[in-house]
């Protein structure tokens, strides 16, 4: 069985990087993205869906760096982020199956980042890990790795596909407490599509990952102890010195999709229901070496997520109108274990004496896009994209009682114009210009007079509170010039340069703004 | 229609192939199970009414009345929670208490059928309250009040996180220890012994000491002992004596000029007979044990700076306590393959024990049983130059110029903690010492 995935990601990322030309004069950035927009069963989680998407062969190579900085950002997000990586795709049609693949390596530097000491990306939704109050740089570096392979349909009615995803991070905070943290995620999702008849197809698809961070925290100056806190949720904190704790955390997600899919002569649409249940559990590891095979468990979550989506396409010969709707239900529980340590000659180790929900995360979100495209061959000559995105989040910690609350809707819309730059070499100019508006409700944070005065509760959720309240707007703009490499070759290049800038008011934050440059090669 | 049978079958045979492999991969995810049921059944947390009850040993005959200003107070020092209540009679009544270990502490006072007043206390050390036995019924605790005897001498200052010289980064040569007389007679130091308890593993681990002396014992790493024949050391009400890791002026540039404390006044020293760190006019502490010998191993001695046990004990007349020789009174923690040979000594010799941990989260690892102290002192943080203080008890009223000190057996409610360290900051200096005469 490993073998046989293994041939298939293989194949899949060979796919990434020698997949066939089969465009005239290669894919325009703008005809790549329309490409990619255009497959709806591709962005379902069924990777049985491919052959339904009638998709072209393509392959991609993108180098690129980015930059974000500016004081409008949460607590621990980082005063200034940036990444430099290269990121490859391809997608190849064998006739005998049908396989794409992704490879993306990034350097991730964050700068001046706070209250968090202990694990790669805080906000994944683990609200259990440890933080401390430094300004500390981090370098992480994250690869990631999804492939996709499928079959054609068999009997003209059944199609089977796999889709696998690796990820790893390995993350370094900078500034003791500090950490060393590994991060891996594994996942196998097997699905199948049966088309009734030429229109109508349905699909399924099981989801399953394996996910497991290590987390090892030391003092470089062994003669300074260090404050940093556990945190528990909204705030709820223990507080320790010392040179930090060794924590494994691992769990898994199981889950399932559900697709149906009508197509039509210039019509496509895609109705998707998802469910996800992932269970992580957290164990302390520095405090169980008395014992190693009764670590001491110290909380868990359960992190139920359900998604539905609609696309629809309606696409003619010269104009194009897409409808995407998107809701998404998450709730998270933050389970707390109450153990003792039993010190006994015979047995030592932890003994849990019970476990509880102590606090719940749950997120609503609700979207709709639309997008106006003007065709023109096999890209576009212009197109306005505009969204609304509704977010609403409601946390408690159940005893003692804290709750935070906030919501917003942010409305965008975005206009891009694909200049032909003569008619020889393929030559564009794709430019594109954006901007949008976030309406904030009134958050709320409250927190019960029992828990300790710590800086998780007046730095960190009052940070975070006053960020999710702030109202804004952003505005940008970016520029992608690409050409042929020659014009007997079909290899096209690109090099695109991204500006993004959020500008508000409230609670002293000021703004943030994003810049990225790329170089990019698709065939 | 024209069936190509070789085409089918091996559709087949891959359909087949893909099946099993479909398989084995939910095989994969089942594996998990005991994982996600024992998460799937997790409840949401519900308060917890206690129901404390007090007793005391002669409550039987019904001849103590408790008084209308009996505090109690539960702490959840791992997640920082204090319940506080003020009640009368013998039982409270706390509400909605989250789940957790608590150490619980009560005092207060009773009065017996003529009047007298008793000083009550009563405490539990990493009491575990959780969900009661029968749904919506409270959680019964039970306290056993003592009588508060107040110890003859006690720890009346410690000094033990060490300072931050301006260009290094430690100083710990000015740890020192004060022991006050808390009586109004005179009290003898000559004999007393001093040591340490081993201090609570940086990473919590545990010490396991033998099944069968459970309750009987505290383990001391190192023992000194005070001089003297007998009545060679006074402490007259009211005095103290300092007894300096090195009784040197720290505040001199060869050592810490940002060091807190000029120890050259210290009554005792630990002398290690260090060249660089030389005999001092305090007297020297008598060295006893260390590590299973009598032998004065190592070039100075150092308590930890996080805080450890510190216990003052007197060997009964008639007792003969000699660890190095009596090898049933030696014992090694059993959870570090490198641990020294400690010396134990039986709870009853102790006269005063005091315990430092590094800070609060620390407690649920105590090493010093809640019956000699149910609380602990703590800095919070190492090389701050600062100490912790024992509280005065002022509503016993001084004669003969004694000052007498709080002593609930308690150190979190006795101390004050995160001072400036101060040598005799109540009690005086002893006529004998050295730099008197």
């Amino acid at each position: 069985m490993s073998k046989k995935i293994y041939k298939v990601a293989g194949a899949a990322v060979l796919a990434a990087l020698c997949a066939p030309v089969v465009s005239a004069q290669g894919y325009s950035p703008a005809a790549l993205e329309l490409l990619k927009e255009q497959r709806v069963w591709f962005h379902s989680s069924n990777a049985a869906g491919a052959i339904l998407d009638n998709t072209q062969n393509y392959s991609e190579v993108k180098f690129g760096y980015d930059n974000t900085a500016g004081n409008f950002h949460r607590p621990q997000e980082g005063k200034s982020i940036s990444n430099a990586g290269v990121d490859c795709e391809g997608f190849m049609n064998l006739n005998t199956a049908l396989v794409w693949g992704e490879f993306s390596f990034k350097q991730r530097n964050v700068n001046e980042s706070q209250f968090n000491a202990s694990i790669a990306d805080p906000f994944r939704g683990m609200p259990f890990f440890y933080a401390d109050e430094h300004l500390s740089d981090w370098r992480n570096q994250d690869y990631y790795m999804k492939f996709r392979a499928s079959t054609p349909l068999y009997w003209g009615k059944f199609a089977a596909g796999i889709e696998g995803v690796y990820r790893a991070t390995i993350a370094a905070k900078q500034l003791d407490p500090r950490v060393d943290t590994r991060y891996f995620e594994l996942g196998l999702n097997p699905g199948v599509v049966y088309s009734i008849d030429g229109h109508n197809s349905i699909g399924a698809d099981f989801q399953y990952s394996a996910v497991k961070e290590d987390s090892r925290m030391s003092n470089v100056n062994i003669t300074v102890s260090q404050t940093y806190y556990m945190l528990y949720g909204l705030g709820m904190a223990s507080k320790q010195i010392g040179d930090g704790n060794s924590t494994d955390y691992h769990g898994h997600v199981v889950g399932g999709g559900l697709q149906y899919n009508y197509q039509a002569r210039g019509f496509n649409a895609l109705l998707t229901g998802d469910y996800t249940r992932h269970i992580e559990n957290l164990e302390n590891l520095k405090y169980s070496n008395t014992n190693p095979t009764v670590p001491e468990n110290k909380a868990s979550i359960k992190d139920d997520t359900w998604k539905a989506g609609l696309k629809v396409f309606k696409d003619g010969e010269n104009w194009g109108n897409h409808f995407t709707l998107g809701a998404s239900f998450r709730k998270i529980s933050g389970i707390q274990y109450l153990n003792e340590f039993n010190d006994s000659e015979t047995d030592p180790g932890w003994e849990n004496i019970s476990y509880n929900i102590r606090s719940t995360y749950k997120t609503t979100a609700l979207s709709a896009d639309y997008s106006l495209i003007r065709y023109r061959a096999d890209e576009y000559a212009w197109r306005v994209d505009a969204g609304v995105m509704y977010n609403k989040q409601k946390d408690r910690y159940i005893l003692p009682e804290a709750r935070k609350d906030y919501d917003g809707v942010y409305t965008h819309i975005t206009g891009k114009y694909n200049f032909k730059l003569g008619s020889k070499m393929n030559r564009r100019l794709l430019v594109s210009a954006t901007a949008g508006v976030m309406m904030a409700g009134d958050g709320e944070y409250y927190h019960s007079d029992a828990m300790p005065d710590y800086p998780t509760i007046s730095v960190l959720e009052t940070g975070d509170i006053q960020y999710f309240s702030s109202d804004y707007w952003n505005a940008g703009a970016s520029a992608t010039y690409s050409q042929q490499i020659k014009s007997d070759n079909r290899m096209n290049c690109y090099a695109r340069a991204e500006f993004n800038y959020v500008k508000t008011n409230d609670y002293g934050f000021n703004h943030r703004r994003y810049m990225s440059f790329a170089l990019g090669f698709t065939f | 229609m024209v069936w190509n049978f070789k085409s089918l079958s091996n559709n087949k045979t891959i359909m087949k192939k893909y099946i099993y492999a479909l398989a084995s991969f939910l095989s994969l995810g089942f594996a998990s199970c005991d994982q996600f049921d024992e998460v799937a059944d997790a409840k949401p947390v519900n308060g917890v009414d206690v129901i404390v009850d007090l007793n005391t040993a002669s409550r039987s005959s019904d001849k103590l009345i408790f008084g209308n200003d009996i505090v109690v107070k539960f702490n959840n020092y791992a997640e920082g929670l204090e319940y506080k209540k003020v009640f009368s009679g013998d039982r409270c009544v706390l509400e909605n208490l989250v789940p957790g270990l608590y150490s619980i502490n009560i005092a207060g006072k009773a009065y017996d059928e003529d009047g007298d007043e008793y000083i009550l206390s009563g405490s539990l050390a990493n009491y575990p309250i959780d969900k009661p036995a029968v749904e919506g019924q409270p959680v019964n605790v039970q306290v056993e009040m003592q009588g508060s005897v107040k110890g003859s001498l006690v720890f009346s200052e410690i000094y033990f996180c060490g300072s931050k010289p301006v260009n290094a980064f430690s100083y710990f040569r000015d740890q020192f220890y004060e022991i006050a007389n808390n009586t109004n007679e005179v009290q003898y130091l000559d004999g007393l012994h001093f040591g340490h308890t081993d201090a609570i593993a940086f990473d919590k681990t545990r010490p396991i000491w033998p099944d069968s002396d459970a309750g009987k014992y505290l383990y001391i790493d190192r023992v000194w002992k005070f001089p003297g024949n007998g009545t060679d050391y006074p402490l007259q009400p009211g005095e103290s004596a300092v007894i300096a890791q090195f009784a040197a002026n720290h505040k001199l540039e060869i050592y810490n000029p940002t060091s807190p404390v000029d120890c050259s006044t210290a009554e005792f020293e630990f002398n290690m007979n260090n060249v660089n760190y030389p005999d001092q006019p305090a007297f020297d502490m008598v060295h006893v044990y260390y590590d299973g010998g009598a032998a004065m191993t190592g070039i100075q001695y150092l308590t930890s700076v996080f805080g450890t046990g510190y216990v003052i004990f007197r060997i009964p007349e008639g007792d003969n306590w000699n660890p190095v020789l009596d090898m049933s009174l030696q014992v090694k923690n059993a959870a570090d393959s490198w641990s020294d040979i400690f010396a134990k000594v039986p709870i009853d010799y102790v006269v005063d024990v005091v315990e430092g941990i590094r800070n609060e989260s620390y407690v649920d690892a105590k090493n010093i049983p809640a019956i000699l102290d149910a609380g602990f002192v703590s800095i919070g943080d190492t090389y701050r130059g600062l100490g912790v203080t024992r509280k005065l008890d002022t509503e016993i009223p001084a004669t003969n110029g004694a000052i007498l000190y709080q002593d609930t057996n308690n150190s979190t409610e006795d101390f004050e903690c995160g001072v400036v360290p101060v040598l005799h900051r109540y009690s005086k200096m002893p006529s004998w010492n050295h730099s008197l005469n």
